[in-house]
């Protein structure tokens, strides 16, 4: 079942890392705080007015990943959908067509993905490491794959920042860490003009 | 406000003194989880041993007990004694968790100036003793429970720095912003030190052992530290893969950098480091959880 908002939910909900939340109520604000590396990938239906955000914070699932022996135990593994772009982009558009949304009316913002390993590949490709990079790649190869059209990205550089994104109307808008909050976008403008 | 005493001095080595001088002592919980750390490692001391040290305080052992029961560490049962707790997840997870939960306090402030809310510095500081461990082990450094301690405390100099010095920190945020540096760039820049300084000068007033000290001091800069020991590496990878996941990310953001070649040098591979980045968010998410008492965002 996609993570539903209901109506006893606080304003800001905050998504935090590897999370993925839905919301149709309209007072609802959606936050992902302090991205660094990570992606707030931001999906809305501008017809039904549902909002979805996903705190995503690597590019793909290697089956390693989760067979590492570690102190404690993963008793909570469903709780970290959004953790790997491949599979966060597609449980994000499902979780927001199960609230009532329709595929089609959907239209994605992506914001996060800061750089902090500077060197590229051989190919001229990200390194493994730049994980920033990686991540919006990932992030966008899978929505082209969706045929989910972003319609507006705040990407890369070196700082970090917070993510919001109201219910009411798809409005994107972005504090960089230490300084004021501005306007990326109206996904539900942007997504009734697409 | 900055004490007028520090304002009148101008030399560096000075200005460090007084800070030392008059910064708060280790809290006492801390010197306990000390003793623990040092019963441990000894290899010879018993359950009993350890269970009677951290029952000298009974938050501290209150607050162990939490946290062996939480999610993360997946006991079988409920547990309900600290002699309980270490048969069951060990001396080592005991001796961590009693280090983790007695610096909490200190760490769990809001640090003024960094950019950095209630709450996040003691997150980012668990999270890198957490990742410089998991790195530890797969880097075969011997100890990795010294990996766990130096994360936890690496950042302790900014606590000291946020809650001293409020009026230099204008010109540091300044420096930092217009000049597109680090804040430990602009902290030597105003200062004549750093967070990193200051914080090792402190680990040496209360008598942490000396590998502790120096890679709280080199953490930044491992290159720098004669003959760059890797467990100053580690908890230089694991602090600038945390940030790199934004936890704790103050306001001069991502402009901490990796030093070349510290990754090939721990004979880590990216795979590694992208098991490790996966486990770290898996432990952050179990800290929010365990964390219910100090506010959060």
């Amino acid at each position: 079942m996609p993570v539903m908002m209901n109506q006893t939910a606080q304003d800001a909900i905050s998504v935090e890392m590897a999370e993925i939340k839905v919301s149709t109520r309209l007072t609802d604000r959606l936050v992902a705080y302090g991205l660094g590396a990570c992606i707030g990938l931001c999906i809305y239906d501008p017809v039904f007015r549902i909002a979805g955000l996903a705190h995503i914070v690597l590019p793909a699932c290697q089956p390693s990943a989760n067979a590492v022996p570690r102190a404690g135990s993963l008793p909570r593994k469903s709780a970290f959908v959004g953790k790997f772009a491949d599979e966060a982009v597609p449980k994000l558009i499902e979780d927001i067509c199960r609230g009532g949304g329709k595929r089609e009316n959907l239209v994605a913002a992506i914001v996060g993905g800061a750089h902090i390993f500077s060197t590229l590949g051989s190919s001229g490709s990200p390194s493994r490491l730049e994980i920033g990079a990686r991540n919006v790649i990932a992030v966008s190869d899978a929505l082209d794959e969706a045929e989910v059209p972003v319609v507006a990205t705040d990407v890369g550089g070196s700082h970090g920042r917070t993510v919001t994104l109201k219910a009411c109307d798809g409005t994107v808008s972005i504090r960089p860490i230490g300084s004021e909050e501005w306007l990326l976008t109206s996904l539900g403008k942007a997504g009734c003009k697409a | 406000m900055t004490p007028v005493a520090f304002k009148s001095l101008t030399d560096p080595e000075q200005r460090i003194e007084w800070l030392v001088e008059n910064a708060a002592d280790l809290p006492s919980q801390a010197r306990i989880a000390m003793a623990v750390t040092k019963l441990v490692n000894q290899n010879s001391a018993s359950a009993a041993q350890v269970a009677k040290t951290i029952s000298g305080d009974q938050v501290l052992t209150a607050r162990v007990l939490k946290m062996a029961n939480s999610a993360f560490y997946g006991a079988p049962r409920r547990i309900s004694t600290l002699t309980d707790a270490i048969v069951l997840l060990g001396m080592r997870a005991i001796r961590d968790m009693a280090m983790s939960v007695s610096c909490q306090d200190l760490l769990d402030r809001e640090v003024h100036g960094y950019s950095i809310r209630r709450g996040d510095l003691w997150k980012h500081s668990s999270c890198v003793g957490f990742a410089a461990q998991q790195l530890a082990r797969r880097a075969k450094y011997s100890v990795a429970e010294e990996a766990f301690v130096a994360g936890l405390l690496h950042d302790i100099g900014k606590v000291i720095i946020s809650h001293r010095l409020s009026d230099e920190f204008v010109e540091i945020t300044r420096r930092s912003e217009e000049q597109g540096v680090a804040y430990y760039d602009a902290e030597r820049m105003v200062l004549g030190f750093d967070h990193a300084e200051i914080g090792a000068r402190m680990c040496e007033r209360w008598n942490l052992p000396p590998q502790l000290v120096t890679t709280i001091r080199y953490h930044h800069n491992p290159s720098a530290q004669p003959d760059s020991p890797p467990l100053t590496r580690i908890v230089h990878l694991a602090d600038v893969l945390c940030m790199m996941l934004g936890i704790g990310l103050g306001g001069d953001g991502l402009r901490y950098k990796l030093e070349d070649g510290v990754v090939a040098s721990l004979g880590l591979d990216d795979e590694a480091i992208e098991q490790v980045l996966s486990m770290v968010i898996e432990y952050a998410a179990m800290d929010v959880e365990q964390d219910t008492t100090a506010p959060r965002r």
